[in-house]
């Protein structure tokens, strides 16, 4: 303290030498920038908002980070219960969302997929799409994308269905596409979507290179949708995308090919673990290795499809061996995924609605992320 | 179509009025029992047709009160009501929707039933609903365009 | 990965209310935070059975029905597969809307047993609309609830359609018959 009084003392006796107003001004307008390339770990941690829907958003998190200020990067609005797709070859964030002209109670009513870019997490384009987009809670299969990541498939319910197809090249709306009595978008091939219909089958709708339709056609019926149905989720392992069903059992279905080809049911379960069912907002991932994650309850039962669970099994998705048990520090309600190599993630949105990391595959804990959100119910990852 | 999308008791009483006039007393064309078929109409298809069939103002769920029975008069109409992916994918077994669709047949839209009627039978169900319709909007298109042309040929 | 199983509680919206009290308990007084929970607290046994209020709903098929229970406890009877706010905690009631909101004349519709006569209904889950989420009663039971691609059995949908406004306030639960014995 003396030390310092006799420094700013001298200071003040040299000519000149009193501090200049300039020399402490920090600049104005200064913004953050995010790097255009995301670490493959960082995540897109989704808040739905359930109870102020119209202020949904997408926080950009990197899950390693020690505290909350540094696991925060930035963030993406996302109104009205919406759906998020990430573009990782256009290094692009693609928002569904619904706005309203007058906001909390209604009035005009607009749907858009709202276009940002990684590093600034600016705006940097809108399309309008037919104000038909499905609303409720997240499903990951609500949206697709083809893999040249040109088209955007955006499921549609108003209760008729359909989906809407948008050019993310020249980011304009090309096609609404009737699917008649059944839901969702699921990419397989280059140029072909298919979607579950109520009956246990599904609907394969081809489209040109533009994204304009190009015919369709209808499997047999794949599974009972009443007494055991798919979850409106799978996980993607060696162009086989494996949907659970309610009861335990995991529909294979090829998405190589322009039309999808079913493999043969196989079960989670030994015949004396029944009870134990797949369960959750997103019950399954996969790894960017293949390996499938299916987050399962100890006392499964009607009714009881959503509401997550306590261990998460962990299974060679092409020997449908089970690997490992991973028994959760916290209940969990959902599954996400980041990373990749040595450096894989899982994240478990767990009953507090707070987000638990874990490494993969062994399952180590990580912590607990630090971030606020009311009801981070779907996690995406970067890599 | 104010008085058809009045209540669901006016629909009853005008059915039941039909019903006790015809030689049958009380009885629908192929419909054994009218309160199960309600149930199951209620269950699978109510949610988004009404309870009276009357659909939605916007025309995002089609009127079916005072229709329906007209798609039998054209071609492939028959067939449509139960290929149509509501019915074809509807949860209840063949038997169950051919009493269905005769229940709501006789009930939305008696005035437009077909002197010679037959009504649906289990069998017929469950051969069409292994074929469901690959293109529903086009079949649908085309067959309201024959319903206009019907139209048309009346006057 | 700690060894301790957590144990089986309840719903996902359990777990929602249970993290809203919590977060909310600091801000707000002991009397606010027990109308945030309404009836997850309300729901035991020991309260007593209070009828179902019928103020501007759908007039009920019979006035015999035995209907005991607490309609603004998620455990109540009718809510076997409901998702969302109870509008009997918004202004409306298990089968009416809150003030100035439109009820969806599209909905799902499924049935609930009801443990005074044993018999199985068939309850309408018609969502109002037309103003932002209640944010009371958060309620989700999912007895016979099926995924979104079977819409007539789904209540994960948003079922504010062929409403003017696409925005959801809360939910309710009309009873629209009796169902099968078999069903």
């Amino acid at each position: 303290m003396k030390l310092l009084t006799l420094v700013l003392g001298l200071v003040m006796l040299v000519p000149g030498g009193f501090v200049r107003a300039d020399d402490v001004a920090e600049p104005m307008g200064v913004i953050q920038q995010l790097p255009a390339s995301y670490p493959d770990h960082w995540m897109m941690v989704h808040d739905i908002s359930f109870f102020h829907m119209s202020e949904g958003e997408v926080l950009v998190v990197d899950p390693l980070a020690l505290t909350q200020p540094t696991q925060y990067k930035g963030m993406m609005t996302a109104s009205f219960i919406s759906a998020y797709q990430r573009g990782r070859i256009r290094g692009e964030h693609y928002v569904v969302e619904t706005f309203t002209s007058r906001g909390t109670r209604g009035g005009e009513r607009t749907d858009v997929v709202t276009i940002y870019d990684n590093a600034g997490l600016k705006v940097q384009g809108e399309v309008t799409i037919p104000s038909k987009r499905v609303t409720g809670m997240p499903k990951p299969i609500a949206t697709g994308m083809s893999p040249d990541e040109r088209l955007l498939m955006v499921y549609n319910f108003t209760p008729a269905q359909s989906v809407s197809i948008v050019d993310l090249e020249t980011r304009s709306f090309v096609a609404e596409v009737p699917t008649p009595g059944c839901a969702f978008v699921v990419p397989t091939g280059q140029r072909s979507f298919f979607s579950i219909c109520a009956n246990g089958s599904l609907r394969t709708t081809h489209l040109d290179q533009a994204g304009k339709p190009a015919g369709s056609e209808l499997t047999d019926k794949l599974f009972d949708a009443d007494d055991d149905p798919v979850f409106e989720a799978f996980g993607l392992s060696d162009d086989v995308a494996h949907f659970p069903t309610f009861q335990g059992r995991v529909l294979p279905i090829n998405v190589a090919a322009e039309s999808p080809v079913a493999g043969e049911p196989w079960w989670l379960t030994q015949e004396s673990e029944r009870s134990w069912r797949p369960a959750g907002v997103r019950p399954v991932i996969t790894d960017s290795s293949g390996i499938g994650y299916f987050l399962m309850q100890p006392d499964g039962a009607e009714g009881t499809h959503k509401n997550g669970g306590s261990e998460v099994w962990v299974f060679d998705m092409k020997s449908h061996q089970r690997k490992a048990r991973l028994v959760l520090r916290n209940w969990g309600l959902t599954l996400g995924t980041s990373g990749r190599g040595a450096n894989r993630l899982l994240a478990v949105t767990n009953d507090r609605m707070q987000v638990d990391i874990y490494r993969l595959p062994a399952g180590e804990f990580v912590h607990t992320l630090g971030i606020e959100a009311a009801t981070p119910l779907v996690v995406h990852g970067a890599h | 179509m104010k008085t058809r999308r009045s209540t669901w008791l006016m629909v009853l009483l005008v059915c039941g009025t039909q019903a006790i006039a015809s030689e049958k007393n009380q009885s629908m064309a192929g419909v054994e029992n009218p309160a199960r078929a309600r149930v199951n109409y209620m269950l699978n298809c109510q949610g988004c047709h009404g309870p009276t069939g009357a659909g939605l103002a916007d025309g995002t769920v089609p009127d079916m009160s005072g229709y329906l029975a007209r798609y039998l008069h054209v071609e492939g109409g028959r067939e449509f009501l139960v290929q149509v992916p509501g019915s074809a994918n509807a949860g209840i077994s063949a038997e169950a929707l051919a009493e269905v669709l005769n229940w709501m047949l006789s009930t939305m839209d008696a005035e437009h039933l077909p002197s010679d009627f037959a009504p649906y039978r289990a069998e017929e169900v469950e051969a069409l609903r292994l074929h469901p319709l690959q293109d529903v909007v086009t079949t649908r298109a085309a067959l309201l365009t024959r319903l206009a042309d019907l139209d048309l040929e009346k006057r | 990965m700690n060894s301790d199983t957590p144990s089986q509680a309840g719903g996902l919206v359990d777990r929602l209310t249970e993290r809203l009290s919590r977060s909310v308990a600091s801000r707000t007084s002991r009397r606010g935070l027990l109308g945030w929970l309404g009836g997850a607290v309300a729901g035991g046994a020991l309260l007593p059975l209070l009828p179902v209020a019928r103020a501007a709903g759908p007039a009920q098929s019979s006035g015999s029905l035995a209907d005991r229970g607490d309609p603004t406890s998620c455990d109540y009877w009718r809510y076997c597969a409901i998702d969302g706010f109870l509008c009997s905690c918004c202004g409306g009631t298990a089968n009416s809307c809150p003030p100035g909101t439109e009820q969806s004349p599209v909905t799902w519709i499924g049935t609930c047993l009801n443990p005074d006569d044993g018999k199985k209904y068939i309850i309408s889950y018609n969502d109002c609309c037309g103003k932002s989420g209640c944010g009371s009663c958060m309620c989700n039971r999912n007895e016979g609830d099926r995924p979104m691609y079977h819409p007539s059995k789904s209540n994960d949908l948003n079922w504010c359609l062929g409403t003017s406004s696409a925005i959801y306030n809360c939910s309710t639960a009309i009873i629209t018959g009796l169902a099968l014995p078999e069903a």
